[in-house]
Protein backbone atom coordinates (compact mmCIF):
# COMPACT_ATOMS: atom_id res chain seq x y z
CA UNK A 1 0.00 0.00 0.00
CA UNK A 2 2.87 2.86 1.11
CA UNK A 3 5.02 1.41 -2.01
CA UNK A 4 2.20 2.15 -4.29
CA UNK A 5 1.53 5.17 -2.67
CA UNK A 6 4.81 6.13 -2.87
CA UNK A 7 5.16 5.33 -6.62
CA UNK A 8 2.32 7.15 -7.58
CA UNK A 9 3.93 10.00 -6.26
CA UNK A 10 6.97 9.58 -8.02
CA UNK A 11 4.98 9.78 -11.38
CA UNK A 12 3.17 12.86 -10.73
CA UNK A 13 6.35 14.50 -9.27
CA UNK A 14 8.16 12.88 -13.09
CA UNK A 15 4.99 13.85 -15.38
CA UNK A 16 5.40 17.34 -13.74
CA UNK A 17 8.74 17.96 -14.58
CA UNK A 18 8.16 16.30 -17.95
CA UNK A 19 5.66 19.02 -18.53
CA UNK A 20 7.94 21.67 -17.80
CA UNK A 21 10.65 19.91 -20.11
CA UNK A 22 8.65 19.74 -22.65
CA UNK A 23 6.84 23.15 -22.58
CA UNK A 24 10.43 24.50 -23.41
CA UNK A 25 10.63 21.74 -26.22
CA UNK A 26 7.17 23.40 -27.73
CA UNK A 27 8.81 26.46 -28.16
CA UNK A 28 10.46 25.04 -30.79
CA UNK A 29 9.14 21.49 -31.86
CA UNK A 30 5.30 21.13 -31.71
CA UNK A 31 3.02 18.57 -32.92
CA UNK A 32 3.35 14.95 -33.81
CA UNK A 33 7.10 15.15 -34.58
CA UNK A 34 7.53 16.44 -30.95
CA UNK A 35 5.42 13.24 -29.41
CA UNK A 36 7.13 11.15 -31.52
CA UNK A 37 10.17 12.34 -30.30
CA UNK A 38 9.17 12.45 -26.81
CA UNK A 39 8.41 9.11 -26.78
CA UNK A 40 11.07 7.33 -28.99
CA UNK A 41 13.17 8.82 -25.96
CA UNK A 42 11.21 7.63 -23.23
CA UNK A 43 11.54 4.15 -24.87
CA UNK A 44 15.23 4.60 -24.84
CA UNK A 45 15.55 5.50 -21.32
CA UNK A 46 13.37 2.51 -20.65
CA UNK A 47 15.66 0.15 -22.49
CA UNK A 48 18.52 1.88 -20.32
CA UNK A 49 16.65 1.04 -17.07
CA UNK A 50 15.98 -2.36 -18.37
CA UNK A 51 19.20 -3.67 -19.45
CA UNK A 52 20.89 -2.54 -15.85
CA UNK A 53 17.94 -3.49 -13.74
CA UNK A 54 17.17 -6.92 -15.42
CA UNK A 55 19.88 -7.54 -18.09
CA UNK A 56 18.73 -9.34 -20.96
CA UNK A 57 15.42 -10.39 -19.77
CA UNK A 58 13.89 -6.77 -20.62
CA UNK A 59 13.88 -8.41 -24.00
CA UNK A 60 11.71 -11.11 -22.47
CA UNK A 61 8.35 -10.53 -24.35
CA UNK A 62 6.92 -14.07 -24.08
CA UNK A 63 4.23 -12.79 -21.43
CA UNK A 64 2.95 -10.58 -24.23
CA UNK A 65 -0.54 -11.44 -25.58
CA UNK A 66 -1.23 -9.98 -29.13
CA UNK A 67 -3.83 -7.27 -27.78
CA UNK A 68 -0.87 -5.40 -25.68
CA UNK A 69 1.10 -4.96 -28.18
CA UNK A 70 -2.02 -1.96 -29.37
CA UNK A 71 -2.39 -0.84 -26.03
CA UNK A 72 0.47 1.77 -26.66
CA UNK A 73 -1.72 3.26 -29.10
CA UNK A 74 -3.95 4.58 -26.08
CA UNK A 75 -1.16 7.07 -25.89
CA UNK A 76 -2.22 8.67 -28.96
CA UNK A 77 -6.02 8.73 -28.28
CA UNK A 78 -5.01 10.55 -25.32
CA UNK A 79 -2.97 13.15 -27.58
CA UNK A 80 -4.72 13.45 -30.14
CA UNK A 81 -8.45 14.10 -28.41
CA UNK A 82 -6.55 16.64 -26.26
CA UNK A 83 -5.08 18.41 -28.80
CA UNK A 84 -8.58 18.97 -30.34
CA UNK A 85 -9.97 19.47 -26.65
CA UNK A 86 -7.49 22.30 -26.46
CA UNK A 87 -8.07 24.02 -29.22
CA UNK A 88 -11.67 24.40 -28.88
CA UNK A 89 -12.05 25.23 -25.02
CA UNK A 90 -8.47 26.55 -24.39
CA UNK A 91 -5.44 24.53 -22.38
CA UNK A 92 -7.04 24.97 -18.68
CA UNK A 93 -10.68 24.49 -19.54
CA UNK A 94 -9.71 21.11 -21.33
CA UNK A 95 -7.12 20.00 -18.57
CA UNK A 96 -9.38 20.20 -15.99
CA UNK A 97 -12.08 18.55 -17.77
CA UNK A 98 -9.95 16.21 -18.77
CA UNK A 99 -8.40 15.39 -15.35
CA UNK A 100 -12.13 15.02 -13.74
CA UNK A 101 -13.15 12.61 -16.39
CA UNK A 102 -9.83 10.80 -15.69
CA UNK A 103 -11.21 10.55 -11.78
CA UNK A 104 -14.54 9.05 -12.87
CA UNK A 105 -13.30 7.15 -15.03
CA UNK A 106 -10.64 5.71 -12.77
CA UNK A 107 -12.99 4.98 -10.07
CA UNK A 108 -15.27 3.03 -12.78
CA UNK A 109 -12.00 0.62 -13.80
CA UNK A 110 -12.06 -0.02 -9.84
CA UNK A 111 -15.47 -0.97 -9.60
CA UNK A 112 -15.76 -3.19 -12.55
CA UNK A 113 -12.18 -4.56 -11.43
CA UNK A 114 -11.46 -3.74 -15.63
CA UNK A 115 -8.54 -5.92 -17.00
CA UNK A 116 -5.94 -7.28 -14.16
CA UNK A 117 -8.07 -4.75 -11.38
CA UNK A 118 -9.40 -6.71 -8.56
CA UNK A 119 -13.02 -5.57 -8.43
CA UNK A 120 -13.53 -2.76 -5.32
CA UNK A 121 -17.05 -2.67 -3.88
CA UNK A 122 -17.96 0.93 -4.39
CA UNK A 123 -18.74 2.71 -1.21
CA UNK A 124 -19.69 6.44 -0.66
CA UNK A 125 -16.28 7.41 0.85
CA UNK A 126 -14.49 6.78 -2.70
CA UNK A 127 -17.60 9.09 -4.48
CA UNK A 128 -16.87 11.81 -1.29
CA UNK A 129 -12.96 11.30 -1.72
CA UNK A 130 -13.41 12.17 -5.79
CA UNK A 131 -15.50 14.76 -5.20
CA UNK A 132 -13.37 16.22 -2.35
CA UNK A 133 -10.77 15.83 -5.20
CA UNK A 134 -12.78 17.56 -8.07
CA UNK A 135 -13.33 20.48 -5.22
CA UNK A 136 -10.07 20.79 -4.43
CA UNK A 137 -8.84 20.65 -8.08
CA UNK A 138 -11.29 23.53 -8.63
CA UNK A 139 -10.08 25.81 -5.70
CA UNK A 140 -6.35 25.04 -7.21
CA UNK A 141 -7.60 26.43 -10.28
CA UNK A 142 -8.59 29.46 -9.02
CA UNK A 143 -5.67 31.45 -8.76
CA UNK A 144 -3.58 30.03 -11.27
CA UNK A 145 -3.06 28.51 -14.84
CA UNK A 146 -3.48 25.25 -14.97
CA UNK A 147 -0.26 22.76 -16.37
CA UNK A 148 -1.20 19.80 -17.01
CA UNK A 149 -1.09 16.78 -19.48
CA UNK A 150 0.99 13.85 -20.90
CA UNK B 1 -19.92 20.57 -27.36
CA UNK B 2 -17.17 18.46 -29.35
CA UNK B 3 -14.36 20.43 -27.62
CA UNK B 4 -15.73 19.13 -24.26
CA UNK B 5 -16.89 15.47 -25.42
CA UNK B 6 -12.47 15.31 -26.46
CA UNK B 7 -11.87 16.23 -23.01
CA UNK B 8 -14.02 13.58 -21.58
CA UNK B 9 -12.06 11.40 -24.36
CA UNK B 10 -8.84 12.15 -23.32
CA UNK B 11 -9.32 11.75 -19.42
CA UNK B 12 -10.68 8.43 -20.35
CA UNK B 13 -7.90 7.34 -22.11
CA UNK B 14 -5.33 8.63 -19.89
CA UNK B 15 -7.30 6.16 -16.78
CA UNK B 16 -7.44 3.83 -19.55
CA UNK B 17 -3.57 3.80 -20.35
CA UNK B 18 -2.61 3.69 -17.17
CA UNK B 19 -4.87 0.17 -16.29
CA UNK B 20 -3.63 -1.24 -19.77
CA UNK B 21 0.23 -0.38 -18.73
CA UNK B 22 -0.74 -2.48 -15.42
CA UNK B 23 -2.30 -5.31 -17.60
CA UNK B 24 0.86 -5.42 -20.01
CA UNK B 25 3.02 -5.16 -16.56
CA UNK B 26 1.78 -8.25 -15.51
CA UNK B 27 2.94 -10.60 -18.51
CA UNK B 28 6.13 -8.83 -18.83
CA UNK B 29 9.26 -6.57 -16.56
CA UNK B 30 7.65 -3.09 -15.72
CA UNK B 31 11.01 -1.97 -17.71
CA UNK B 32 10.03 -3.60 -20.53
CA UNK B 33 6.00 -2.50 -20.27
CA UNK B 34 7.55 1.25 -20.39
CA UNK B 35 9.84 0.41 -23.26
CA UNK B 36 7.21 -1.22 -25.82
CA UNK B 37 4.17 1.12 -24.88
CA UNK B 38 6.28 4.29 -25.36
CA UNK B 39 7.73 2.86 -29.05
CA UNK B 40 4.60 1.21 -29.75
CA UNK B 41 3.17 5.00 -29.29
CA UNK B 42 5.97 6.59 -30.87
CA UNK B 43 5.25 4.46 -33.60
CA UNK B 44 1.77 5.39 -34.10
CA UNK B 45 3.01 9.42 -33.64
CA UNK B 46 5.59 8.93 -36.51
CA UNK B 47 3.14 7.58 -38.66
CA UNK B 48 0.58 10.50 -38.49
CA UNK B 49 3.20 13.08 -38.39
CA UNK B 50 4.28 11.28 -42.09
CA UNK B 51 0.77 12.05 -42.82
CA UNK B 52 0.26 15.77 -41.50
CA UNK B 53 1.77 18.97 -42.27
CA UNK B 54 5.37 19.08 -41.31
CA UNK B 55 6.87 22.17 -40.13
CA UNK B 56 9.02 22.64 -37.03
CA UNK B 57 11.27 20.21 -37.99
CA UNK B 58 14.19 22.50 -38.05
CA UNK B 59 13.44 23.45 -34.27
CA UNK B 60 15.12 21.13 -32.19
CA UNK B 61 18.57 22.66 -32.24
CA UNK B 62 17.32 25.48 -31.03
CA UNK B 63 15.75 23.63 -28.10
CA UNK B 64 18.45 24.27 -24.83
CA UNK B 65 19.63 20.00 -24.75
CA UNK B 66 18.45 19.93 -21.09
CA UNK B 67 14.87 20.40 -22.54
CA UNK B 68 15.25 17.66 -24.73
CA UNK B 69 15.80 15.04 -21.85
CA UNK B 70 11.71 15.44 -20.72
CA UNK B 71 10.63 12.62 -22.79
CA UNK B 72 13.31 9.96 -20.68
CA UNK B 73 11.69 10.75 -17.41
CA UNK B 74 8.51 8.75 -19.20
CA UNK B 75 11.01 5.74 -17.93
CA UNK B 76 9.99 6.86 -14.72
CA UNK B 77 6.56 7.43 -15.18
CA UNK B 78 5.33 4.40 -16.49
CA UNK B 79 7.55 1.73 -14.75
CA UNK B 80 6.11 3.32 -11.38
CA UNK B 81 2.48 3.90 -12.59
CA UNK B 82 2.10 0.16 -13.68
CA UNK B 83 3.33 -1.05 -10.06
CA UNK B 84 1.42 1.91 -8.32
CA UNK B 85 -1.54 0.53 -10.08
CA UNK B 86 -1.06 -2.73 -9.36
CA UNK B 87 -0.67 -2.05 -6.01
CA UNK B 88 -3.39 0.40 -4.94
CA UNK B 89 -5.76 0.41 -7.71
CA UNK B 90 -6.60 3.06 -10.51
CA UNK B 91 -8.34 5.77 -8.17
CA UNK B 92 -5.89 6.11 -5.47
CA UNK B 93 -2.89 6.02 -7.90
CA UNK B 94 -4.40 8.06 -10.57
CA UNK B 95 -5.35 10.58 -7.65
CA UNK B 96 -1.45 10.64 -5.95
CA UNK B 97 -0.75 11.00 -9.09
CA UNK B 98 -2.31 13.89 -9.81
CA UNK B 99 -1.42 15.77 -6.70
CA UNK B 100 2.24 14.91 -7.11
CA UNK B 101 2.36 16.32 -10.52
CA UNK B 102 0.30 19.11 -9.54
CA UNK B 103 2.80 20.16 -6.50
CA UNK B 104 5.78 19.23 -8.19
CA UNK B 105 4.61 21.92 -10.81
CA UNK B 106 4.00 24.32 -7.75
CA UNK B 107 7.28 23.95 -6.19
CA UNK B 108 9.39 24.51 -9.85
CA UNK B 109 7.08 28.00 -10.11
CA UNK B 110 7.97 28.89 -6.70
CA UNK B 111 11.84 28.33 -6.94
CA UNK B 112 11.74 29.85 -10.47
CA UNK B 113 13.63 26.78 -11.59
CA UNK B 114 13.97 25.64 -14.94
CA UNK B 115 13.43 28.79 -16.87
CA UNK B 116 9.86 29.11 -15.77
CA UNK B 117 8.95 32.48 -14.28
CA UNK B 118 9.33 32.59 -10.45
CA UNK B 119 5.48 33.09 -8.99
CA UNK B 120 4.71 32.33 -4.99
CA UNK B 121 2.71 30.11 -4.11
CA UNK B 122 -1.16 31.07 -3.47
CA UNK B 123 -2.96 30.09 -0.86
CA UNK B 124 -5.20 28.98 -3.12
CA UNK B 125 -3.03 26.34 -4.20
CA UNK B 126 -2.09 25.16 -0.99
CA UNK B 127 -6.01 25.19 0.08
CA UNK B 128 -6.94 22.62 -3.00
CA UNK B 129 -4.04 20.57 -2.66
CA UNK B 130 -5.20 19.78 1.20
CA UNK B 131 -8.73 19.01 0.14
CA UNK B 132 -7.29 16.62 -2.66
CA UNK B 133 -5.39 14.69 -0.46
CA UNK B 134 -8.02 14.61 2.09
CA UNK B 135 -9.87 13.01 -0.95
CA UNK B 136 -7.18 10.73 -1.77
CA UNK B 137 -7.46 9.60 1.93
CA UNK B 138 -11.21 8.81 1.60
CA UNK B 139 -10.65 6.90 -1.18
CA UNK B 140 -8.37 4.50 0.46
CA UNK B 141 -10.13 3.96 3.10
Amino acid sequence: MILGGILAVVAGAFIGLQNIFNRHLNEYVTGWIATTFVLITGSIASLIFGLIFDGMDVFDFSGMKVSYWFFGLVGIGVIYCMMQAMKRLGPTKAVLIGVIAQLIFSLIFDVTGFLILPQVNLKWVDILGVVLIIIGLLIFNMKTKFHTNK
Amino acid sequence: MIGILMAILAGFFISLQSVTNAAIGSGVSTWTTAMITQAVGATGALIIYLFSKKNHVNGFKKVKSIYLFGGSFGAIVVASSVIAVTLVGATVAISLTLIAQLGTVVIIEALGVFDVRKQPVAGMQWIGLALMMLGVVFISL
